[in-house]
């Protein structure tokens, strides 16, 4: 009788449990929230035929430590006609045509990454010429953003958890977050040293953040690393150049300078620069440190943008 | 005898346990962060509304370019009709020697195949 009792019991305890766990008083009767944000994906514009002016300022056949310019800023007349377009459509949308972005982890943090060129002091040497572009952009040069992060990779771009919630709506991604609170007209991407061992993941993120630049009428300059995390396969990069290439885009390919740097111009870590804390051009060591070489080339980027895409000088 | 009692009683405490889960919305938002910091992607997928589940990369591999990321002071509530939960607290992660700090706020939560599941952020 008490087995019977005690079953019983077991039984009815475990027919209002089965109950409870399948009801839900506080269930909504409405259709599931759809995602508020989510980020545009396609790109608005067509690679166009129409022809591009001559280019650079920089003498054909220019190098840096041997490597040739014209393989290091890479912008070759048909990205020239295709930014030009999304530089219009961007000054369409009121972008700042004097304001640029940048999006990466810690390899383009201040104070390192360019930030010398607004606080000074800094000294050109046999590169004044590129003064006219500090000028222009002054300002963005010690602005670090709201898209550059420690340990920031791809797929974070699009996450809201890592944009900042003092500057940032919620369920803005960072990049939406950047784009929104700068207006730039160019945004260098540096990403890729976090990203090691998924390619396909890094390849069709890095594709939705150039789509996305691209629809906000924004000149997305993407740049590759020194590390190679990946090992010798340097996969990561050839993904850049490749994505680059593709998506018609200038391309700073920084690698390419850096191969010709003792320990690819990194530290011990293998992944930051050597530092140039002198910022003098006309020292001995200018070129042969990481960030020296790094600000420099980054440098003759956007002048290459500027003159070239927006007209500028 | 008692084994039985002992038995039944956990399978008692297991379902109390699942309801609490499925039926409080707070609790879901709660196991979808630690796995997110975690990168539990079982949890994760099972918890992402159907919404979101193009993200679900995103969402496992959120935190695996920092290192030690965990939670602390998390503290979820469901607000009206349980759509929304507030959390307070924050993700604390380390990249070399120094932390990185990720605040937790509010987010929407859709009530999908018989539980909460969390949807993205909102006000």
């Amino acid at each position: 009788m008490n087995r019977k009792l005690l079953f019983l019991l077991l039984f009815i305890l475990f027919v209002a449990a089965l109950f409870v766990a399948l009801t839900n008083p506080g269930a909504p009767a409405r259709a599931p929230t759809a995602r508020g944000a989510a980020t545009p994906a396609s790109a608005i514009m067509a690679p166009t035929a129409s022809q591009p002016r001559a280019t650079a300022n920089l003498p054909a056949g220019e190098s840096l430590n041997g490597v040739p310019l014209d393989e290091i800023i890479v912008l070759p007349p048909a990205v020239i006609a295709q930014m030009r377009q999304v530089y219009q459509l961007g000054q369409a949308f009121g972008n700042d045509s004097r304001a640029f972005s940048r999006i990466g982890d810690s390899t383009i943090e201040n104070p390192h990454f360019l930030a010398r060129f607004d606080e000074s002091p800094y000294n050109l040497g046999p590169y004044a010429d590129l003064q006219e572009v500090i000028d222009h952009f002054q300002g963005s040069f010690a602005r670090q953003g709201l898209a550059v992060q420690r340990g920031l990779h791809s797929w974070s771009v699009f996450d809201p958890m890592w944009a900042d919630p003092l500057y940032c709506e919620p369920d803005e991604s960072l990049i939406a977050c950047e784009l929104r609170e700068q207006r730039p007209s160019i945004v260098l991407i540096r990403l890729g040293s976090n990203d090691v061992g998924v390619p396909e993941s890094f390849e069709k993120n890095l594709r939705r953040l150039v789509d996305y630049a691209l629809a906000q009428g924004v000149i997305p300059v993407l740049g590759t690393k020194a590390d190679r995390n990946e090992g010798e396969s340097n996969i990561n990069n050839e993904i850049i150049r490749r994505v680059a290439a593709e998506s018609q885009v200038p391309l700073w390919d920084f690698d390419r300078a850096a191969q010709a740097l003792p320990d690819h111009g990194l530290r011990e870590d293998g992944v930051h620069m050597s530092y140039f804390y002198e910022h003098d051009y006309t020292l001995p060591n200018a070129l042969l440190t990481g960030h020296g070489l790094h600000n420099l080339t980054a440098l003759m980027m956007l002048d290459r943008v500027w003159r070239e895409v927006m007209d500028g000088g | 005898m008692a084994a039985r009692v002992l038995a039944a009683l956990f399978l008692f405490s297991f379902l109390a346990a699942c309801d609490q889960s499925m039926s409080d919305p707070a609790v879901a938002v709660e196991r979808y962060l630690t796995a997110k910091v975690t990168g539990g992607r079982q949890t994760l997928q099972r918890l992402l509304c159907s919404a979101m589940q193009d993200e679900i990369e995103r969402e496992v591999r959120s935190f695996s370019g920092v290192s030690q990321a965990h939670l602390e002071g998390m503290d979820c509530r469901k607000d009206g009709d349980g759509s929304i939960v507030r959390c307070r607290g924050k993700i604390v992660a380390a990249y070399g020697t120094e932390q990185s700090e990720f605040p937790l706020g509010a987010y929407r939560v859709a009530w999908e195949d018989g539980e909460w599941k969390w949807c993205g952020e909102t006000r």
